[in-house]
């Protein structure tokens, strides 16, 4: 029997779904091609107009960012006090999100600036053409090992290591190493983050393929597996779900660079030194990029703000807010930072077209190996 | 149509989702009366009401009272009151903002309406009812609440959708009687809606017939009791002995044949017509017709049984005598008393 | 002769013999008043859907609408795997969800006793709690009770999935049920106890068919927050287990695969129609009711021997099921390393803290949490209100589609629905950017359908002939509304409000793909401080959820006390 309600609803829907296609635009052409990332993108460089200083004041300017980004406190009102031109804070979800919804407006931005595209979605970012090209004042001051685009798109705003972080009165005193996650001992003690869901599980996966290479880092896996490891899906399950800090009973987790720092600062009893430490050999280096979205109708003014974010004023400021270091060379680290951030670290770098060709296949691959 | 001033309807006609309801509808009700409208289910009586009170537009035709036309006036500003087949109070307020509900539209404030509301409710019989709950109210008093409701606003016209419907018999009486008194005193219109014979008996002045939202058939009481001229009147007055028969044609005359023999037609160029045979023309007699009596019911010390004749039909009978259900007994009538009825 | 007695002369009689007579009756009484009132309900709601869901889902989901793309995602073995498991996971946990709900408003509705309010807010809480604090809580019962190894193992299993799913969306069916279970009368089962049925036997043969509408109602909106439940899978199932949902996030946000996430969107938009379809002939088929009058009695349940085991067994499993993880939560923001102490809480409310970043302006927070949740609820509340009125129109040509329709937003993947926002209102003309009011809204399009549900159902209660009886008695149109309609539907516009108001406050997924201005609400406060490092920051953390819910306890006993103030000056 031929119900006519349910035809009719049927109907509807499918004259929604084809109104849909109807009024649809195409979507660009999104290739992994590794040889397309730091392509020429044969866009000019924006340039600051002469009489910007005069012209900008009441100028205002749409600055996206990742939701856990914290804005120093007052940071952008002296910018404001300075320049005239006004910046407002849009936030986003995670990083991903952030680089998916500039890919799907590419060319008719959300924003005029964003700030925190990290070396593992750079490429991605990149082939879409998101950004426009331009080189900031501070260019000399920046280290010049985080320039990684050469045709300048982004710049290099902060950078903070992930590492694996351990609980120094379960473990003890003696210094862990990245292949003793495996032992034993530390059965049970390690927790870390699915890399499909939380950027220090990519961060840490990525340091594994780093140090074991591309044929080994399966069976370094296989061992953890073996040896009981924790898998959440975000890094704030881990650090406040299973590990010591957060009332849980592991000892050893994936976190950041400046997390014993972050531990030491907001201990609710001031202490002597930080109760965690990181494992050195274990370190991924992720760096975080600031760029000019293309399609903005305030260059100028974009420009300016690039210059500011990677100023020593504001990159002094990034540390106590964000635990993130300065790309920035010449600014100077705070107190707690300059008497715990390890000096020996040296972390796995991976180009970002080697992240980005490989990185469906290699979360594909752990997948299996960790969670089926 | 005579002016006067109580509720006059002239022509009314009424369509719903295109389909006609209510056809050439006239009634007029003199302040202080009551008709009663008698029709079978479906018959429109309902849609006449809330055409009446507004609550659905009329396609041509006038609602007028007291000389002035309503027809124009939406249904919250025309003051006709109207008794709802369910009682249709308001769950969600107690029995004395029920009662209230009319005066408060009005804009009269609390302390203005609390005298009329206990005077309302002293008037129907519920007195100290004024703060109980409508989900602990019986079927009579959610019908009296109701009765005190409608006329607290004090209506010039009351219509009544069969509000005691529900009610057993002995309490719909009382309740009849005292809408009567209620309306009587006050002088108001009253329309009232039933398909109950004997309800209208004991409340109406006038009774209107309606047919497929047709009225076919005004008058008093007595009117109609003394000519019914239809049979489906007939049927609702309870004269059951009422049959269809065949019609004979013959030299120019019709005739038909009843028990009792040939009867002539009064009115030859009918093609069908219902013959009537009333109760108190039957008569018990010795060389009659042998009946078997099927069913018996006594009213006021006289017994009326129902009997089946040979050729299956069923006739009523009135007599003092007492008989047993299933005696044969035998029964004659004049030929000249049985009636023709038009048949619709 | 079509006269109002009568049997339909048309339609589908077939299925929905009752309703249908229902309709036809009312059809009567549909006066211009009511035609108007439809019409504008239709041209507002259908606009605001138009313009906020139908337009940017359309345009979202058109990436995904290639052959070859189609193809390719329906032809993954994967694919399939997963929306069965979204399917089977979405059904098993709304049944258990109103297993839970019939018994805890069987409690709440049946019995009187001390204490009844506070269980019933109880009840409700949950439901607006962040899914990561909620997730966390009961990842720490796992450590409490050592579940992890055991059946009861809580952490990425499909148990633990339900357990939370049931957890967060019992409320629904509590407040869905006890709103109608508490109006019923009690006779139906007395006579049924009289003609010979026990205790077992009375409700399953007589309250429970009685409690359909409500049970379908309850049912179909457990079934698409479940079927479309994103947190609670991502972090207890750790995406061992991955639904639609997710693999779109995972597509859209972590692959930048739009077109793989829209081909995944489409089918998910495929099924809940589908399930919205059968819905609403179930509820046609079921949903008549028999609510024409409130019972108002003081015997609340008929005397039995187990009468006070029932209610105390019944207390004590609401308490432990839904209060347990909210204790803990209450512990963990009162356990410092001094023991315990209002320590966070002081913290929390102090604005010149050492090192503290404009962002933890707690004050700040909750006044924007509380107005922007206030806005969306007064725009839900609106649109939901004509919403209800297309759902109980006597037309079945309006009251049907619009039964599908206003619940989709509930069945939509929140990752495309919010990137389909910024490319379609990114023009010049609507720039999004700076408008603040776009979060409110797409806070409000999910409660619209749930007011929509909830009020439509006490709509189609109001009787008609009740409108009649007050307009008759001298109320206009406006004043039929204020004096009748609005006292009988107002428990549920005020159900209805309240959990608009819920999710917009608890919210944060729906809007977190949005590109949002910065001003922080309690949520992400809360996300902010749980983002980072430090013991403190975690407390505070915990600190500020127990606010969450206690702003949430508070703002709900104050609506229903709102909701009985309508009824009584009415």
């Amino acid at each position: 029997m031929i119900d006519k309600p349910l035809v009719k609803i049927i109907l509807v829907v499918s004259c929604f779904l084809f109104t849909a296609i109807g009024l649809g635009c195409s979507s660009e052409d999104q290739s992994d091609n590794v040889n397309e990332c730091f392509e020429d993108p044969g866009l000019p460089l924006v340039e600051k107009s002469a009489s910007a200083d005069s012209d900008l004041s009441g100028v205002s300017i749409d600055l996206v960012t990742y939701d856990a980004f914290l804005p120093p406190e007052g940071a952008f009102e002296s910018f404001t006090a300075e320049t005239g031109i006004q910046v407002n804070l849009l936030q986003s979800a995670d990083t991903g999100t952030m680089v998916s919804q500039s890919v799907l407006t590419s060319g008719d931005p959300v924003a005029d600036v964003m700030f925190g595209i990290d070396n593992t979605f750079l490429c991605r970012g990149l082939t879409n053409d998101i950004f426009h090209p331009y080189i900031p004042s501070t260019v000399d001051e920046l280290s010049s090992e985080l320039l990684l685009d050469p045709y300048h798109r982004v710049t290099p705003v902060d950078y903070g290591d992930i590492c694996v972080n351990y609980w120094i009165d379960e473990v003890g005193e003696e210094p862990l190493t990245i292949t003793q996650l495996t032992s034993s001992k530390y059965e049970g003690q390690f927790v870390t983050q699915n890399p499909e869901t939380s950027a220090p599980g990519m961060g840490f996966l990525l340091a594994t393929i780093a140090y074991f290479g591309e044929d080994g880092w399966q069976d370094f896996w296989r061992d953890l597996r073996e040896n009981d490891v924790g898998i959440e899906s975000g890094w704030t399950e881990s650090y406040y779900g299973d590990f010591i800090a957060g009332g849980g009973d592991r000892a050893i987790v994936t976190s950041y660079l400046t997390s014993p720092i972050a531990e030491f600062i907001y201990a609710p009893e001031p202490l002597e030194t930080p109760p965690t430490a990181v494992i050195a050999d274990s370190c991924f280096r992720s760096v975080e990029f600031v760029g000019i979205l293309r399609g903005t109708d305030q260059p100028t003014a974009s420009a300016i703000l690039v210059d500011y974010l990677t100023s020593t004023y504001f990159q002094e400021l990034l540390p106590e807010t964000n635990f993130v270091l300065p790309a920035n060379s010449e600014a100077v680290l705070p107190d707690a930072f300059r008497d715990f951030l390890p000096t020996d670290i040296d972390p796995a770098r991976l180009p970002p077209e080697e992240i980005d060709a490989s990185r469906d296949q290699w979360t594909e691959q752990w997948t299996q190996i960790v969670l089926r | 149509m005579t002016l006067h001033n109580g509720l006059i309807i002239e022509n009314l006609d009424v369509s719903i989702d295109l389909h006609k309801i209510l056809h050439d509808v006239s009634i007029d009700v003199k302040p202080g009366t009551i008709t009663t409208l008698l029709g079978p289910s479906g018959c429109g009586k309902s849609t006449l009401l809330k055409a009446i009170v507004g609550l659905l537009s009329t396609d041509k035709g006038d609602v007028s009272l007291n000389t002035k036309s309503l027809i124009s006036t939406p249904a919250h500003k025309r003051g006709i009151g109207l008794m709802f087949q369910n009682n249709a109070l308001f769950p969600h307020k107690n029995v004395e903002r029920n009662v209230a509900f009319g005066l408060q539209m009005q804009g009269k404030r609390p302390e203005e309406y609390e005298e009329k509301v206990t005077e309302m409710l002293d008037l129907v019989g519920l007195s100290g009812f004024n703060k109980r709950e409508i989900g602990t109210l019986s079927g009579g008093e959610s019908q009296r609440v109701a009765l005190a409701r409608a006329l607290a606003p004090s209506p010039k016209v009351l219509l009544l959708d069969e509000p005691f419907n529900s009610l057993d018999r002995s309490l719909r009486t009382v309740l009849l009687d005292e809408v009567r008194d209620v309306l009587k005193t006050l002088d108001i219109v009253g329309i009232h809606v039933t398909h109950d014979w004997d309800e209208a008996t004991r409340i109406a002045d006038n009774i209107a017939f309606m047919n497929q939202g047709q009225i076919i058939r005004t008058g008093s009481i007595e009117e109609i009791i003394e000519k019914p001229k239809y049979s489906i009147v007939a049927d609702l007055i309870g004269l059951e002995s009422c049959w269809t028969p065949e019609l004979f044609e013959s030299g120019g005359i019709t005739y038909f044949d009843t028990p009792w023999g040939r009867r002539e037609l009064d009115t030859p160029n009918s093609e069908s017509i219902a013959a009537l045979i009333r109760p108190e023309n039957i008569y018990e007699k010795p060389d009659g017709i042998d009946v078997e009596i099927q069913t018996k019911v006594s009213v006021y010390g006289e017994w009326i049984y129902k009997c089946r004749l040979e050729t299956g039909f069923i006739v009523s009978v009135k007599t003092m005598k007492n008989y047993s259900i299933g005696e044969k007994i035998s029964l004659y009538a004049s030929v000249e008393n049985v009636e023709t009825l038009e048949v619709l | 002769m079509h006269h109002g007695t009568s049997g339909p002369n048309n339609g589908p009689k077939l299925f929905y013999d009752d309703d249908y007579r229902r309709n036809s009756r009312s059809a009567l009484n549909l006066n211009n008043y009511q035609k108007y009132l439809t019409s504008t309900a239709l041209i507002i709601s259908v606009g605001f859907f138009s313009i906020f869901y139908f337009f940017p889902l359309g345009k979202i989901l058109w990436y995904g609408l290639s052959p070859e793309n189609i193809a390719m995602v329906f032809g993954a073995h994967t694919t399939w795997k997963v929306i069965w498991f979204t399917l089977w996971q979405a059904l098993i946990s709304t049944a258990v969800s109103l297993c839970v709900g019939i018994l805890i408003a069987n409690i709440l509705s049946r019995f009187s006793f001390r204490g009844r309010g506070a269980l019933s807010v109880l009840a409700t809480i949950p439901f607006v709690m962040p899914t990561v604090v909620v997730a966390s809580a009961f990842l720490s019962l796992n450590t409490i009770f050592k579940l992890e190894g055991t059946v009861f193992n809580l952490e990425g299993t499909v148990f633990g999935v339900i357990v939370a799913h049931v957890f967060f969306n019992t409320a629904i069916v509590v407040r869905t049920l006890g709103g109608w279970w508490g109006q019923l009368t009690l006779d139906p089962e007395y006579a049924a106890r009289t003609l010979g049925a026990g205790t077992v036997k009375t409700f399953f043969l007589v309250t429970l068919p009685r409690l359909k509408p409500a049970l379908i109602a309850s049912g179909s909106l457990t079934f698409l927050f479940t079927f479309t439940s994103f947190g609670i899978i991502l972090i207890l199932g750790s995406l061992k287990q991955a639904t639609i949902e997710t693999e779109i996030w995972r597509y859209a946000t972590q692959r930048i695969d739009i077109n793989t996430a829209a081909a995944l969107g489409i089918a998910q938009l495929a099924i809940v129609v589908l399930m919205l379809v059968i819905n609403s002939r179930l509820r046609n088929k079921y949903g008549t009711s028999e609510l024409g009058s409130i019972a108002v009695t003081d015997e609340k349940v008929y005397a039995t021997k187990f009468r006070s085991l029932r209610l105390y067994s019944g207390v004590i499993f609401t308490v432990l099921f839904l209060g347990t993880p909210l204790v803990l939560l209450i512990e963990r923001s009162l356990r410092t390393p001094k023991g315990y102490s209002f320590t966070y809480y002081r913290e929390i409310f102090t604005e010149s803290q050492s090192g503290r970043f404009s962002i933890f302006e707690t004050r700040t927070a909750i006044i924007n949490s509380i107005t922007w949740a206030l806005l969306a609820m007064v725009i839900a509340t609106l649109l939901g209100y004509l919403a209800a009125v297309l759902l109980s129109s006597p037309s079945a040509k309006i009251s049907k589609p619009a039964d599908v329709l206003f619940l989709l937003p509930l069945g939509t993947s929140g990752v495309l629905l919010g990137f389909g926002i910024i490319v379609t209102l990114n023009s010049s003309f609507w720039d999004i950017r700076s408008n603040w009011w776009i979060i409110p809204i797409a806070q409000a399009i999910l409660g619209i359908g749930l007011v929509a549900r909830i009020v439509g159902t006490a709509l189609r209660d109001v009787n008609p002939e009740m409108r009649n009886a007050a307009k008759v008695l001298g109320a206009s149109d406006a004043k039929v509304w204020r004096h009748v309609d609005l006292p009988i539907i107002s428990r549920s516009l005020v159900a209805g409000a309240s959990f608009s108001f819920a999710i917009a406050i608890g919210e944060f997924g729906a809007t977190a793909f949005l590109v949002r201005p910065q001003r922080p609400t309690i949520p992400t406060t809360i996300f902010n401080l749980l983002g980072r490092p430090g013991a403190s920051t975690y407390g505070q953390a915990m600190a500020l959820c127990v606010v969450l819910a206690g702003i949430t306890a508070i703002s709900i006993s104050l609506l229903d006390r709102t909701g009985t103030v309508i009824r009584d000056t009415a």
